[in-house]
C-alpha cells in the first residue's frame, strides 16, 4: 500500500521520526541521530520542493535528490514510504536477509534512490556531473545533495565545490546537515572545520546558514537558492541538532549508532506525540 | 595511441551528440580541436581525480556517454574507490581511458609507472578491461566502446605507438586476435608489448621453435575458449605484459589454465614486472630489459625453459 503524501512538512517529519524509532528498535542497527538531524530538511524537500512521485522518477526533467550521507538509510526509506514512492510495507524489509533495503542506500534496488551511497564524499561530485549533464542537455530540474558536516572532512567535497563554482552550476544545491557531531566526537574535537559557510563562499559558492529545523526557513532558502543566485551553485548549511526531537538523544554522540530499546522507544514515541 | 583516441573520439562525437570528453588537466595540445568543435561536451575538471571520476559517473547517470581521460596511475589509484562505487557499483557506462599504461612514462619514475591498474580494474565487478596493442586495435576498441553500455577501462600507451597489424582486424571485446600460428608453444600478449612479442616469436623461430601468438587486448573478459583450446595441446603457454605479474593478463590466463590443468598439464610462465618498484632510473627499453621483459630476455628464457640453448 502506498501512503498519500502529507503536504505539511512538520507532520511529515513527526511521522517519519516515529517510524524510524520503531524500525530501529526492531532492527537494532541504526544511525538515528544523524537521521533525526536531517529529517526536517528532507521533509521540506519531499513535501514542498522536489515534486517527485511514482510516475516521474525516470523523467530527465525531474528534481534529483542525492543522499550522500547514505548511512541514514532508515530515514531515507521512511521518507520515501511517506512520500508514497515505495510501498509502506517495504519498510519491514529493511535489513532483512535477501531483501533490497540495506543499511546504506543503493540505486536501482529501491525506487527513488538516485545514487548508491555509503562511502562519504561522493554525492557532491556525482551531483556535479548530473547537474552539468542536465544543463548541457537542456533538462529542467535541480540537483540537491544532502551531506553530513563530518563528511566535509573529505577532500573530494571541496574538489566538487571548486568545480561547481567554476562551471556556474546554479542548478545544484549542496545541503550540509550541520549537526556538529561525527562518528568519534564533535566536529570541533575531531577536525575543526571552522566556518563552513565562509569556506564554501571562498570557493565561489553562494552559501547561507539557516535553522535546519525551521520548516519555513528551509523552504524559503531552498526556493531562493536556485532562483535568486544565477551563475552560482548554492550551499545551505542547515544548523541542526543531532537526535533532534527526542530529549535523551539530542546532542548525544552515542545516538550516532545506538538503537532505542523498548523502554526508550516508548519514551521517544511519547515525546514525538503518539 | 592517444592520437588514434582523439581522432576516433572526434568521429564518434560527430555521430552521437551524447558523447563527451572529460579530462583531468592532462593532454595539453591534444584536445583543443575537440573543445573547439564540441564546446561544453569537452570538460576539464582540473587536478582532482576523485571529482573527475565521480563527475563521469554523474554525466552517465543523466544520459551522457562520457569518455574520461587521465593518466593511468593517478586515475586508477587515487580514484579507485570512485571507480568502484560510482561507476562499477552503479553500472554507469563510463569509458575510462588511461594514458601512460605500463612503463610508458619510464624515466618519470615509479609515481608514473602504471603496473597495477589491470589488477585493480579487473577486480571490480561490472568493469571490462582492455589494453589495445597498437593503433589498429585502439580504433577497433573505440568503435565498440560507444554503445558498450557498461563500464569500460581502456589502457593506452603514449601519444604515438607503432602499428603492428598490417590490415584491418576483426576484434570483439572478450576475444583474442590470432597473429601467428605455431605448434611448439603459445604466446599470449596484451597491450603495447605486442610489438615485443612479435620479436620474441621471430627469435624463437630462429631457434627452430614455432610459437603461436595471440594478441589479447581484452584482459577482462578473457577469451577462455582460446586458452582452453591452446592448453589442450599440452604445449607450454607464456603470457607477456607490461604490468605486475600479480593480477594482470598472466593471472587471468593462469586462472583459466588451472581450471583445465587436471586434463592436460602444461608448462606456464608469466612475463611481467616482478613485485617491486623500479630500483633505478631508466628508459622504457632499459627497464624492460632490467625486468626481463625485453624481447631478447624473454626469448632466451623461453628457449631455456624448453630445454634448449638459451643464447639469443
Amino acid at each position: 500500500m502506498y501512503k498519500k503524501l502529507i503536504n505539511d512538512p512538520k507532520e511529515f517529519a513527526r511521522l517519519v521520526r516515529q517510524e524510524v524509532a520503531k524500525i530501529n528498535c526492531r532492527t537494532k542497527d541504526s544511525h538515528i541521530g544523524g537521521g533525526y538531524s536531517a529529517v526536517d530538511v528532507m521533509s521540506v524537500l519531499y513535501t514542498r520542493i522536489l515534486n517527485l512521485n511514482r510516475d516521474n522518477l525516470e523523467d530527465p526533467n525531474r528534481n534529483i535528490f542525492i543522499l550522500s550521507k547514505g548511512h541514514i538509510a532508515t530515514t531515507m526509506f521512511t521518507v520515501l514510504a511517506y512520500a508514497g514512492i515505495i510501498p509502506y510495507e517495504d519498510l519491514e524489509k529493511h535489513l532483512i536477509d535477501g531483501e533490497n533495503y540495506a543499511g546504506h542506500t543503493r540505486r536501482y534496488t529501491v525506487p527513488g534512490i538516485e545514487m548508491s551511497a555509503g562511502s562519504l564524499g561522493h554525492g557532491s561530485c556525482v551531483g556535479c556531473g548530473m547537474a552539468y549533464a542536465k544543463r548541457i542537455q537542456g533538462y529542467q530540474g535541480n540537483v540537491y545533495v544532502l551531506m553530513g558536516d563530518g563528511e566535509c572532512n573529505e577532500g573530494s567535497v571541496w574538489e566538487s565545490a571548486m568545480f561547481a563554482a567554476r562551471f556556474q552550476l546554479s542548478n545544484l544545491v549542496f545541503i550540509v546537515d550541520r549537526n556538529h557531531f561525527q562518528a568519534y566526537g564533535s566536529d570541533e574535537e575531531v577536525l575543526n572545520m571552522g566556518d563552513l559557510e565562509e569556506k564554501f563562499k571562498s570557493f565561489g559558492c553562494h552559501a547561507v546558514t539557516i535553522d535546519g529545523h525551521n520548516y519555513e526557513e528551509i523552504e524559503k532558502m531552498l526556493r531562493a537558492s536556485v532562483s535568486e543566485h544565477p551563475g552560482k551553485p548554492s550551499v545551505m548549511i542547515a544548523d541542526t541538532v543531532k537526535g533532534k526531537g527526542v530529549s535523551f538523544m539530542e546532542n548525544r554522540l552515542e545516538w550516532h549508532f545506538k538503537s532505542p530499546n523498548e523502554e526508550q522507544l516508548a519514551q521517544a514515541l511519547k515525546e514525538l506525540g503518539e | 595511441m592517444r592520437t588514434t583516441f582523439i581522432e576516433t573520439l572526434t568521429e564518434l562525437a560527430q555521430e552521437d551528440e551524447k558523447i563527451m570528453c572529460v579530462i583531468g588537466d592532462t593532454g595539453f595540445s591534444v584536445f583543443e580541436g575537440f573543445e573547439q568543435e564540441f564546446g561544453g561536451r569537452f570538460l576539464n575538471v582540473g587536478i582532482a581525480e576523485q571529482n573527475f571520476v565521480s563527475i563521469g559517473a554523474g554525466l552517465a547517470a543523466m544520459g551522457m556517454k562520457p569518455y574520461i581521460y587521465n593518466v593511468v596511475s593517478f586515475m586508477t589509484l587515487r580514484a579507485a574507490e570512485q571507480i568502484m562505487l560510482d561507476i562499477c557499483y552503479q553500472e554507469n557506462p563510463v569509458v575510462l581511458v588511461g594514458v601512460g599504461g605500463g612503463l610508458a612514462y619510464a624515466t618519470a619514475g615509479p609515481t608514473h609507472h602504471a603496473l597495477q591498474d589491470l589488477a585493480l580494474m579487473s577486480a571490480m565487478p561490472n568493469m571490462s578491461v582492455v589494453c589495445p596493442g597498437d593503433p589498429v586495435e585502439m580504433k577497433a576498441v573505440m568503435k565498440q566502446s560507444k554503445d558498450f553500455g557498461k563500464p569500460l577501462y581502456i589502457r593506452i600507451g603514449r601519444s604515438v605507438d607503432p602499428v603492428v597489424h598490417s590490415g584491418d582486424i576483426d576484434f570483439k571485446i572478450g576475444k583474442a586476435i590470432q597473429m601467428y600460428d605455431g605448434t611448439d608453444a603459445t604466446l599470449f600478449v596484451t597491450g603495447v608489448m605486442l610489438q615485443e612479442a612479435v620479436k620474441v616469436r621471430e627469435l624463437l623461430c630462429q631457434k627452430g621453435i614455432t610459437a603461436a601468438l595471440y594478441s589479447m587486448p581484452s584482459v577482462k573478459p578473457i577469451d577462455k575458449e582460446i586458452i582452453k583450446e591452446r592448453a589442450a595441446l599440452g604445449k607450454p603457454v607464456f603470457t607477456i605484459e607490461e604490468h605486475s605479474v600479480i593480477g594482470g593478463l598472466g593471472d587471468a590466463v593462469g586462472r583459466v589454465l588451472c581450471e583445465y590443468m587436471a586434463d592436460t598439464p602444461v608448462q606456464f610462465h608469466k612475463f611481467g614486472i616482478p613485485d617491486q618498484f623500479a630500483p633505478v632510473t631508466g628508459s622504457r627499453d632499459y627497464l624492460r630489459d632490467l625486468f626481463g621483459i625485453s624481447a631478447d630476455k624473454m626469448a632466451g628464457a623461453i628457449v631455456q625453459m624448453l630445454g634448449g640453448d638459451e643464447t639469443i
